[in-house]
């Protein structure tokens, strides 16, 4: 009887842990990846995609970046659309973002306080929304005192045909201060209570400095572990894919990481 | 110091940012001092605070200075002393951003320090260079 309930048990936690987690995936085409052993960075960077096991919705598009070296790893993944101020040794980032068709690109990835940079390859999606529901998932780690903690953040879009809904949740025991915008103006947090953009581009990674990715995370919200902060906005237009930057920062506003993720807007 | 506008309108003052130009240049193709693209932005905005602030300082400060040979002299040996104070925090530069490559720094507050000094050091040259030739050029 208590074999039978620890099962239920570990079963559940199985579930839950599964749920909404769609990364890492069994590749659908040869993952790009490299161990770079530099001299003063040691990481690897993996960039694969596998169909999503929902039908007609896309594919799952993971990366990740792992520090292999025994000291922090500044870097700023262009093309991966992916970057971190401190990574702690021996912690991997990573992203996971469901979309549409593959496609694949190159591009270096920075590392390191200089300019030494390494050439990379991903998976990516084309520009067009493959279903009604995008879930992107980024998880980061950043150096504490107390270690160094995990930050998972899910994000997720979808259309019903009457409206569109989003959540931003954090799966996380961190709080942390999230900066949500497009355009390198447009605030989401706000913008999603009134209506929703129509034309919006991330700014591309690195782009941006330091102190403006700060003030805006000043700007930004806190969110708990746990916290889902939700948006619902009424539109029968249909759906196309726009980037957006998610930013995450310490509760005091300093940058800790970010990434590109995408929501479904209306199309007109 | 006189009046900003009366400064920046001393034909002195596009010398200066001469250097200030390299500088926002050489940040976007980072030919001569490499630095990672999270800094950049920050570099940048220092580069063009620091820069502006020393070139009316430069002009300034030689306007107080009695326009005869002697007064020249004087500034072209000011603004070779800058100019060397420039080339060694090149090379603090590059001994800083080597060392704290190579180093860890596994407090995520002191790497936040080590990333401003880093920036300031970028920048620091640049704004002593742009003094020195603001000071090496003739007075009318």
């Amino acid at each position: 009887m208590m074999r039978l309930l620890f099962l239920c048990i570990a079963l559940s936690a199985l579930a839950q842990s599964l749920a909404g987690q769609k990364c890492p995936v069994q590749p659908a085409a040869q993952p790009f990846q490299q161990e770079v052993p530099g001299p003063n960075d040691h990481f690897e960077w993996y960039s694969a995609y596998a169909p999503d096991p929902a039908p007609g919705n896309g594919n799952d598009f993971d990366r990740h970046v792992r520090n292999l070296g025994e000291k922090l790893l500044k870097y700023d993944w262009h093309v991966g659309r992916m970057y971190n101020f401190a990574l702690p040794a021996g912690q991997s980032d990573s992203l996971c973002v469901n979309y549409g068709r593959a496609n694949s690109a190159r591009g270096p990835l920075h590392h390191g306080r200089m300019n030494e940079r390494s050439p990379t390859s991903v998976w990516e999606g084309e520009d067009e929304p493959s279903a009604n529901d995008i879930i992107s998932r980024f998880i980061f780690f950043f150096s504490d005192k107390g270690g160094d903690p995990e930050v998972s953040l899910v994000l997720e879009s979808s259309f019903d045909g009457k409206g569109y809904s989003y959540s931003l949740k954090n799966t996380s025991k961190e709080t942390v201060r999230v900066s949500w915008q497009t355009d390198g103006t447009v605030d989401l947090f706000q913008k999603l209570q009134k209506e929703i953009p129509s034309t919006s581009v991330a700014v591309e990674i690195g782009k941006r400095s330091e102190s403006t990715i700060a003030e805006q995370i000043k700007q930004g919200r806190t969110i708990e572990p746990g916290q889902t902060i939700p948006f619902r906005v009424v539109s029968i237009a249909a759906p196309k894919a726009i980037s957006t930057n998610l930013d995450i920062g310490s509760l005091d506003g300093r940058p800790l990481a970010g990434a590109i993720l995408f929501i479904l807007v209306p199309e007109h | 110091m006189p009046g900003i506008g009366k400064t920046l309108k001393d034909v002195r003052a596009v010398y200066g940012a001469i250097p200030t130009a390299c500088g926002v240049l050489n940040n976007l193709v980072f030919p001569v001092i490499p630095i990672t693209p999270l800094l950049r932005g920050l570099a940048v905005l220092i580069l063009l605070v620091s820069c502006t602030l020393a070139v009316l300082w430069a002009l300034s400060f030689s306007n107080d200075v009695p326009k005869d040979p002697a007064g020249n002299a004087r500034l072209r040996k000011y603004s070779l002393v800058i100019s060397v104070f420039g080339v060694a925090l090149l090379v603090g530069y590059f001994a800083f951003a080597t060392y704290f490559n190579q180093h860890d720094v596994q407090n995520l507050v002191l790497n936040g320090v080590v990333d401003a000094v880093q920036a300031t050091l970028f920048a620091s040259p640049w704004t002593l260079w742009s003094a020195s030739l603001v000071l090496m050029v003739p007075r009318k």
